[in-house]
């Protein structure tokens, strides 16, 4: 009676035991399935984002040497014409000079926001001191942002999509929400970083659910980047978007 | 052993309750349901042994609150979907099948419904292994950051070893007192580890927003 009462526990021990290896066994299995889908994935937007910034480049040149180049000639041609012409058409030739003069500094804003060249000399908050003065002096919005422990830097490719992220939410409520006035928060928690982009205008969720491109760039950025965003809007008070980007696995980009 | 089962239980409840923001925000408010329930269901037990005589009606009836919640707070991690639906249907089904058990074939007093507990084991151990792999296919972080890892892998460990040992319960208690306490220690060891697992999936929690502003 022992010798079976011995025997009956040993096996429901050993098969318990075996299901026990088999449960640890296919958790490591899907473990390991998610590595091996993240790094394609990885590789996948990676790719993606290199081949978008590639582009960038390549517009942003087409820009600065070929219609730049020309805006500056002609401007050369007006200056050497304006002599010619008389008294009566004075006001209209400064007119036409300011029209150029105003052209030639939209062809350099543009090349300059598709290449941030001094993001990769200078760094994230660089970008966003230039960027605050953009918001200001272009477009009038009053633009604060709060930043701790980003003293820092990170690796280019992560700043550049950050930068990018936060171009595209400025982007947004330039041109779609009316706001006054853009709050922005970034904070280093040595563990991920917390983006907090706040406006006052109306909200964008009505412009995603139509367009949905500047929005899901947002989303696809922060994946890249192993982060999530929140977008939450304010019943046509005022837009949010958290973004948190974990910093582990950030140097391998 | 159970003292320590259950001492245990109230500390990783409590820890969940302390963390009631973090909770909320990944959607987890079921599973503390969970914890108070096994915690409810076990104090009953020691009750109903000392004043009855047996524990049979305080484990029965967990067993029908246990399964349909676990079924449900995997449910409520994934979008509406063939999948939520199907656990829905098998949450209904395991519900019908333990009425049928407990009423016409083993009686709810009078012994502990096995053929219950294998299938709401079985039911949890498959819906938890096709949320897991679908889990590793859709989730663009490493799975080890998600506190929905750590919870699916309790319960594939718990639900793998707890189905073997409770379905044959009826036969281990006809095996002798000695047989039944050694198994009953088992599933309580791991029961415990499993518990503490949850820990570990506290810590994956997602911190509220944080903001200077």
């Amino acid at each position: 009676m022992f010798a079976q009462t011995i025997h009956f526990t040993s096996v429901i021990i050993f098969l318990c035991l075996a299901f026990l290896g088999l449960a640890i066994f296919l958790i490591y299995i899907v473990y390991k399935n998610n590595l091996t889908n993240i790094h394609r994935r990885s590789e996948l937007l990676h790719a993606m984002l290199k081949a978008q910034e590639g582009e960038r480049e390549r517009l942003a040149m087409d820009l600065h040497d070929g219609l730049g180049s020309k805006i500056s000639a002609l401007r050369l041609e007006h200056e050497a014409f304006s002599g010619k012409i008389g008294n009566e058409h004075a006001a209209k030739s400064n007119q036409l000079l300011e029209l150029i003069e105003e052209i030639r500094q939209d062809v350099r804003i543009i090349s300059k926001n598709l290449v941030p060249y001094d993001l990769q000399r200078y760094g994230l908050m660089y970008e966003l001191d230039k960027l605050q003065y953009n918001i200001e002096t272009v477009y009038g919005k009053r633009f604060i942002y709060k930043i701790k422990n980003m003293e820092q830097r990170l690796p280019y490719f992560a700043e550049l999509n950050i930068f990018r992220m936060l171009q595209e939410l400025v982007n947004n409520t330039v041109k779609h929400s009316g706001a006054s006035e853009i709050n922005l928060s970034i904070i280093n928690d040595n563990k991920s970083i917390a983006i907090h982009y706040q406006d006052d205008g109306k909200g964008l969720m009505h412009e995603h659910k139509k367009e949905g491109i500047g929005l899901s760039n947002i989303n696809t950025r922060a994946e890249h980047l192993n982060g999530n965003v929140h977008f939450k809007e304010n019943n046509g008070h005022g837009f949010d978007a958290y973004i948190t980007i974990p910093l582990a696995g950030l140097h391998y980009l | 052993m159970v003292y320590a089962l259950i001492l245990t239980t109230l500390i990783v409840l409590s820890m969940g309750l302390l963390m009631w923001q973090e909770i909320k925000l990944a959607r987890l408010q079921l599973l503390l349901i969970l914890l108070l329930l096994s915690t409810i269901a076990e104090i009953s037990a020691q009750l109903t042994v000392h004043y009855f005589k047996s524990s049979i009606v305080s484990y029965n009836l967990f067993t029908l609150v246990e399964t349909p919640l676990v079924l449900f707070l995997i449910g409520s991690w994934i979008r509406p979907s063939k999948f939520s639906n199907l656990i829905h249907y098998l949450s209904a089904a395991f519900f019908l099948f333990w009425l049928s058990e407990n009423i016409f074939i083993t009686g709810f007093y009078a012994a502990f419904a096995d053929y219950s507990v294998l299938l709401g084991g079985v039911i949890v151990l498959f819906v938890t292994m096709a949320y897991l792999y679908r889990l590793s296919n859709e989730s663009h972080i490493p799975i080890v950051h998600l506190p929905q890892f750590w919870i699916s892998a309790s319960f594939l460990i718990y639900y793998s070893v707890s189905t073997i040992l409770l379905s044959t319960m009826g036969i281990t208690q006809s095996s002798g007192q000695q047989v039944a306490e050694m198994i009953y220690n088992f599933h309580i060891i791991v029961h415990i580890l499993t518990t503490l697992l949850l820990l570990k999936a506290f810590r994956c929690l997602p911190k509220p927003y944080t903001s200077l502003q």
